[in-house]
């Protein structure tokens, strides 16, 4: 329980542990969120690369049919006048690429300023829960010099 | 020896975790449905913004079905406004909650200070 002591406030070492361990906890989830966002803008910058590589395509194209490139498959002359891109919860649009390259910018744009406001927020938590471990630390030490 | 908690003390700590985790349960699922308005909106931007002759297709499984875009425009528009709907409806019962969360947190601050003016448990004996 904290309490005031001469216009100092005492917090006991208890709500120390239980406040690090809710912050490690928010730390785990940002992490896992800030992994997430960079996955996105990874397949957003891919599929820009993509469209980009579509709009000056040479006759000849090489396609993986699955991940890891077990089966590659020879394409030739891919119709790049439209393609589909995602609007979000299951909707495509079929439009040109240019259109579609608009919207992938907007999504990098959101993408960027989501993973801004993640890493700030986790900056915040990480001092937070830094300044607590040292707390504890220091008082981990007084009590082994005590014994 | 550790003294215990009187039961008025134990029964209002009891109703005030109660409270704090309804309140949690109320606050994510309010995140939840603002993130589905979001994104709602943010397709109705998107369609807005594309020419309105444009194919739109909606996932189904695995098969990728022809819609109309009016209807689309439409059908999330109509989410939109549940979403809304139940967006308000959250933020009154948030509201709500963290009144009485807040009124009981005073009277167990009250109760700590009648039975531990000392404010420490275990510092003095409770009173009758």
């Amino acid at each position: 329980m904290a309490e005031s002591n001469q216009g100092r406030m005492v917090v006991s070492l208890e709500d120390l542990l239980v406040q690090a361990d809710s912050l490690k906890k928010e730390i785990d989830a940002l992490q896992k969120l800030r992994d997430e966002v960079l996955e996105s803008l990874g397949a957003v910058k891919s599929s820009k690369e993509a469209l980009n590589i579509l709009k000056a395509q040479n006759k000849e194209m090489l396609l993986s049919v699955d991940r890891r490139g077990f089966v590659i498959l020879k394409v030739t002359e891919i119709p790049s006048d439209k393609v589909l891109v995602n609007l979000g919860l299951g909707y495509y649009a079929e439009i040109p690429p240019e259109d579609a390259s608009k919207i992938l910018d907007n999504r990098e744009e959101q993408l960027n300023k989501s993973l801004q406001e993640i890493t700030n927020r986790l900056n915040t938590v990480v001092n937070a829960y830094s300044q607590i471990a040292e707390i504890l630390n220091r008082a981990q030490a007084q009590q082994a010099q005590g014994e | 020896m550790a003294e215990r908690i009187p039961p008025d003390l134990q029964t209002q700590l009891l109703k005030l975790q109660q409270l704090q985790s309804q309140l949690e349960r109320l606050t994510y699922e309010k995140s939840v449905i603002e993130s589905e308005l979001r994104e709602v909106n943010e397709v109705l931007k998107e369609l807005a913004s594309i020419p309105q002759d444009s194919p739109i297709y909606k996932i189904v499984g695995n098969l990728l079905v022809k819609q109309n875009i009016s209807n689309v425009q439409n059908e999330l528009n109509e989410r939109k406004e549940l979403l809304e709907l139940k967006s308000r409806t959250y933020q009154k019962q948030e509201g709500l909650l963290r009144k009485q969360f807040e009124d009981l947190q005073k009277k167990v601050n009250e109760l700590v200070q009648k039975y531990y003016p000392q404010g420490t448990p275990g510092s003095a004996p409770p009173k009758a």
